[in-house]
């Protein structure tokens, strides 16, 4: 009986002290997790817009400061929309949504955007995703991303849909991954056109 | 939010075009292990699919209703196997009390299952696609029967090659290593028939 | 029992017991990992840190753990360690953390941890129990790392990202698929047991 109680008392006490020292150590770096997701997104939302270049890997207060220059959330019925505007004129440069779609392997979160005519992509960036590395993870890779730029978005076809890419322009070995890219960005593309349509 | 798949679908999904142990390469050690004897390899075979079944069912609801409604997220491998222990120390009594013979077939794989990579694999996995629970209980059952059926077609393989004259270094995990590759290839070609992701 | 020399600990634990070819445990996450150079490496740097750390741990709480709770408390120990490290990339190093989180909570269901804990740790002092955790640690990488060096190379043509192999290379796609993997582990296996069995004299050289 003794023993039976000391058994429950210790998982009791072990349990405790091992969470209470995971959660303390959470506690320590939520703030710098916090600031790191932020800063994550902000850069996301750079490349996706076209702000920077895909090559340029700026400093985390650079960041910081473009995005806030720069960069204009706004929150509409559909979601979360993205503009930049230009640092001399203040013009509007590009028009840009988060996408979200399920990948081969788990959720593809990224950002896609138009110039404000819609008829040119801006910029693409695909922010998390969990495809096979080296595979369907190449879809973050420079390579991959930056042939979207200034590519024209071609009129819609007879059930509605954009084909930004086609999947035959995919990568070698991951054609469940092309595949749902492929769905991934007519959906965004669409997505979009509708909105920059209801701008003008 | 996971796209409307079947649990039928996802069950057979589970169990032939993404093998747990072929395809993702979980629960190796056990497999590699107890694949020598069909009878152990059986009896393994059906426990796994029991805990994982029961332990994916059981983490979903845990998942679902305590640690994300608590913001204890950061919790949850130890919370899944903790789930996944108890499940197994239940087994393991009922197992002694109905069958004592496969018991001691299993000696100390039985204990061992609590951390079959398997079992803690397909519950991230299950709260990974967000699977809902009838999903969640089709997707353990059918990773549970997957993996026993490639432990008994191990099983029956090695039987046989006990007659066979193997260079000492391969005999054991090698020559395994190199069978379940070309039971990996196999199933292979079952990839992309069904998509449960 | 007399604590074992530390030297032989070390040495066991690389190579005359090594996880991966002696004992075979840990192979799920080499099959897994060693498809590109760069997980592997944080996959070796964890299961050392995991390894090294849940052993002085359960090592020092070996005279007063319940036996029937014994593994409940191993799967704490270990999650505990695992979780810090996770923690720890996801603050210090969050570029690695993205690209690598999954792999790294599968460090807990390294049948290495546990096994290390149930056959060393639970009978062992804790500085041994530590350099067994770092011995087979280093055991279990150099294998992964020799294993993903010729996986990533045949099957990409690169090493951490970067190419090494011309154009000229076609890649062996199979070598990052799940067959290419339990190929090149039953070789290494196949090898690696065969060099021993020579060590121990118990098989003459062909």
């Amino acid at each position: 009986m003794r023993d039976r109680v000391w058994t429950i008392v210790y998982m009791v006490i072990i349990t405790a002290v091992a969470t209470g020292f995971m959660t303390g150590v959470k506690v320590l770096v939520q703030d710098r997790i916090r600031t790191n997701e932020g800063l994550f997104e902000s850069l996301a939302e750079l490349y996706g817009l076209g702000v920077i270049s895909l090559t340029e890997k700026p400093g985390p207060a650079q960041v910081e400061r473009l995005h806030k220059d720069r960069v204009k959330r706004s929150l509409e019925d559909g979601g979360m929309w993205l503009r930049t505007y230009d640092a001399e004129t203040g013009e509007l440069q590009a028009i840009g949504v988060e996408f979200k779609g399920q990948g081969n392997w788990g959720p593809i979160r990224g950002i896609l955007s138009a110039n404000p005519d819609g008829e040119e992509i801006v910029g693409l960036y695909i922010s998390t995703h969990q495809e096979t590395p080296g595979l369907g993870g190449r879809i973050t890779e420079t390579a991959f991303l930056s042939q979207f730029k200034n590519r024209s978005i071609p009129k819609p076809d007879s059930e509605g849909n954009y084909r930004l890419w086609e999947a035959t322009d995919a990568i070698t070995g991951a054609t469940r991954t092309s595949e749902s890219m492929e769905r991934i960005l007519n959906e965004a593309t669409r997505n979009l056109k509708e909105r920059i349509a209801e701008e003008h | 939010m996971s796209p409307h798949y079947m649990p039928l679908v996802i069950l057979v999904g589970a169990a032939f075009t993404e093998n747990i142990l072929l395809v993702n390469y979980l629960g190796m050690c056990s497999f590699l292990g107890v694949s020598r004897e069909m009878k152990a390899a059986a009896g393994l075979g059906a426990a796994v699919t029991l805990v994982l079944s029961v332990s994916c069912t059981l983490n979903y609801m845990v998942n679902t209703y305590i640690l994300v409604p608590f913001d204890m997220l950061h919790l949850q491998f130890i919370a899944f196997m903790l789930v996944i222990a108890a499940t197994v120390q239940f087994m393991e009594m009922a197992i002694e009390r109905f069958s004592p013979r496969l018991y001691y077939a299993l000696g100390i794989f039985l204990p061992l299952i609590t951390v079959n990579c398997a079992i803690l694999g397909g519950c991230l996995f299950m709260s990974i696609r967000q699977y809902n629970l009838a999903q969640s209980a089709a997707y353990g059952a059918g990773a549970g029967l997957g993996w026993w059926l490639a432990i008994v077609a191990m099983a029956g393989i090695r039987q046989r090659l006990q007659a066979a004259r193997l260079p000492k270094g391969l005999d054991g995990p090698g020559i395994t290593l190199i069978i379940a590759g070309i039971m990996a290839l196999a199933f292979t070609g079952l990839a992309g028939m069904l998509n449960i992701r | 029992m007399p604590a074992p020399k530390t030297s032989r600990v070390f040495l066991d634990g690389v190579w005359y017991e090594n996880p991966i070819f002696r004992q075979v445990l840990g192979i799920c996450s080499t099959l897994a990992v060693t498809n590109l150079l760069k997980n592997t490496l944080v996959m070796v740097v964890g299961l050392i840190w995991a390894a090294a750390m849940s052993n002085m741990t359960f090592s020092l709480l070996r005279n007063v753990t319940p036996r029937r709770i014994r593994i409940m408390v191993e799967v704490l120990v270990i999650s505990t360690y695992v979780i810090l490290l996770h923690l720890a990339l996801q603050a210090y190093l969050p570029e690695i953390s993205r690209d690598l989180g999954p792999y790294v909570g599968l460090i807990i269901t390294n049948c290495i941890l546990m096994g290390r804990l149930e056959a060393f740790a639970s009978s062992n002092p804790p500085w041994p129990s530590f350099v067994d955790g770092v011995g087979c640690g280093v055991g279990y990488g150099f294998i992964l790392i020799g294993i993903a060096v010729i996986r990533e190379m045949a099957g990409f043509g690169t090493l951490l990202g970067i190419p090494v192999l011309g154009a000229w290379w076609t890649r062996w796609t199979l070598m990052v698929m799940p067959a290419g993997a339990f190929f090149m582990l039953g070789i290494v296996v196949w090898a690696c047991r065969h060099i021993w069995m020579i060590g121990a004299g118990k098989e003459k050289p062909a």
